[in-house]
């Protein structure tokens, strides 16, 4: 699925990750690290927010420098701590994800409802609380047919049903052909879902610890 | 107290800076472009006539108390934000000291009030108005204590702004996505946008009123739009800052960049309408339609230009400040040579184009943060 070649990314010379070759398979993967690993760079340079040196491919066909729309249109990113505009609705910020990546009809009414997240979406998104926040970007994230989904700590803020539902969406997005990167400290929740692999971003590189 | 000091600089002093360039860029147009140099706002001859009379001294210390207030504004407003409610810490320390380093960021604030006002002074006592020099060591030691004992109760009852409780109810119109950092600026930054957009209009009807068309040609017209689309460099920055720091998402959304570009042009030219509107209201002939639409049509370019400016690599607020006034003076000295406008807004959407596309997917918001802490 994923392809690193000669990857590295620094913040003012100090590097952060290097990761020179390796593949990532297709499936649902649980990524561990310390505070400060790299985890979350490592998913915002996939998700297309941060710069980067060197090649990565998706399904050996999409060159995620080279193809910056198709790029953003097979990855899309669900942040651990999001936050939005105070004054933007929940809504707007559904009704805009859904067409940019065009969505199948339908399917934002679905998630939202998944997630419990109907009732808030019509409100600003100022008077949300941080889960409602969390329940907001997972919607988000999900929108669209994208290869890949990347969630940054999803099970953080969320209340146990929620989070059942979360992983309900994960299964039924595997099933349909979705790989999913997840990272959470929680590692007690992870048997409900079918790990294809775990990794482990330690020493600025990623490597494989476990896989089935 | 030398820590509080730095943490001041970066916190009040150099964002007002930045932030404020366009309206230093016009200060300073007036004060040394317009007119001749015996009537410069700076020169002697203009300021011992100040002097000589306390009413009028007593007017220009007035139009400097309104630029205390918009420091005052701009002052309260930071150290209401979320990301610095550490400096709740502040009265702890010594109350002397936290005077002092108060008094230090209000003066570097103040700076150019300062400065002038204290020219003023010296031309008043050289000319035999000591009058002048009381009136203003009076003004700036009476501001500069009542901007610190502000300051300083503002801190000791402190309180971040409750994110979001205003919005619960406003009612959700259909904005369009591309309107979404207009949009920030009237719930957000009202005051800004609106002060901004006066003094731009202010500017362009001074010079359609002192040069009218055809009274004139239409190159003072020209100046003066240039001036009011320089005034929005604050907005831009603002517009940038909402994409990137507040908003977040459109970064990640699949969209080309020719379909980007095209949004931030419309939205740079729905800015400009009140700009547009005299424009055409009060220069408007049959023969003078084309030249300004390609008038708009370059406000719209060199705007685009100075967003695209913002996601230079290794952007630093002192050199955008610079850039921009470069480009400023450049712009002058061009518009005085008369060139085909429509070449000029022509290449300004071209030369913003290709920057954007350039520069866009290589811009790093934590890059610039960190490279920051490592100069420092």
């Amino acid at each position: 699925m994923l392809t690193f070649q000669g990857f590295s990314k620094s913040y003012a010379q100090a590097p952060v990750l290097e990761i020179p070759e390796l593949t990532v398979p297709a499936g649902i993967h649980w990524i561990k690290g310390r505070n400060g690993s790299g985890k979350t760079t490592l998913f915002k340079v996939l998700a297309g927010l941060l710069p980067y040196k060197g090649d990565i491919f998706l399904d050996g066909r999409v060159a995620l420098a080279q193809q910056p729309v198709l790029h953003r249109q097979s990855i899309s990113f669900g942040e651990a701590e999001p936050l939005y505009p105070a004054f933007i609705t929940g809504q707007e910020l559904v009704n805009l994800f859904a067409k940019a990546r065009q969505a199948p009809e339908g399917q934002a009414h679905h998630l939202a409802e998944a997630l419990g997240a109907t009732a808030f979406l019509p409100k600003a998104t100022g008077a949300y609380s941080s889960g409602m926040l969390k329940k907001l970007s997972l919607v988000l994230a999900f929108l669209g047919e994208p290869s890949l989904i990347l969630l940054d700590e999803p099970l953080i803020t969320l209340d146990t049903a929620t989070v059942q539902a979360m992983y309900g969406l994960i299964q039924e997005r595997h099933r349909q052909g979705t790989s999913f990167l997840l990272t959470s400290h929680q590692d007690i929740e992870m048997p409900d879902l079918p790990l294809t692999a775990t990794w482990l971003v330690q020493h600025q590189t990623l490597s494989l610890v476990t896989s089935r | 107290m030398k820590e509080l000091d730095v943490v001041l600089r970066r916190v009040v002093v150099q964002p007002f800076y930045s932030q404020n360039a366009g309206f230093f860029l016009v200060s300073f147009f007036l004060m040394f472009g317009v007119q001749q140099p015996a009537s410069f706002l700076v020169s002697p001859m203009f300021l011992s006539g100040v002097a000589a009379s306390p009413v009028f001294t007593g007017l220009v210390l007035g139009v400097f108390f309104l630029y205390y207030l918009k420091c005052l504004h701009f002052l309260f407003k930071v150290l209401e934000l979320p990301q610095n409610e550490f400096l709740y810490l502040s009265p702890l320390l010594p109350a002397r000291q936290l005077r002092l380093s108060l008094a230090k960021a209000y003066m570097l604030v103040f700076f150019p009030a300062v400065v002038y006002t204290v020219w003023l002074a010296i031309v008043g006592v050289a000319s035999g108005n000591s009058l002048a020099l009381l009136l203003v060591l009076g003004y700036l030691v009476g501001l500069c204590l009542v901007t610190v004992l502000l300051v300083q109760r503002k801190l000791r009852s402190y309180r971040v702004l409750q994110r979001g409780k205003m919005w619960k109810w406003t009612p959700a119109l259909p904005w369009p996505p591309f309107l979404w950092p207009l949009r920030y600026f009237l719930h957000q930054e009202p005051i800004m946008l609106l002060l901004t957009k006066l003094l731009a209009v202010a500017v362009l009807l001074g010079f359609l009123q002192l040069y009218p068309y055809p009274g004139y040609d239409l190159r003072p017209t020209q100046v003066g739009f240039l001036i009011a689309v320089s005034l929005q460099a604050m907005i831009v920055q603002g517009i940038q800052r909402f994409e990137e720091v507040d908003l977040g998402v459109p970064r990640m959304l699949p969209m080309g960049m020719g379909q980007r570009v095209f949004q931030k042009a419309a939205l740079l030219a729905v800015l400009l309408l009140p700009e547009m509107f005299f424009l055409f209201r009060f220069a408007g002939h049959w023969e003078t339609v084309w030249p300004l639409v390609q008038l708009a049509s370059f406000g719209i370019g060199y705007l685009l230009l100075l967003l695209a400016l913002l996601y230079r690599p290794r952007f630093t607020p002192e050199g955008y400040l610079q850039q921009v006034f470069f480009l400023f003076i450049g712009l002058l000295l061009l518009f005085l040579l008369a060139p085909p406008l429509w070449l000029v807004a022509i290449v300004f959407l071209l030369i913003s184009f290709l920057l954007y596309r350039r520069w866009y997917y290589r811009y790093e918001q934590v890059l610039l943060r960190k490279e920051r802490e490592e100069e420092s």
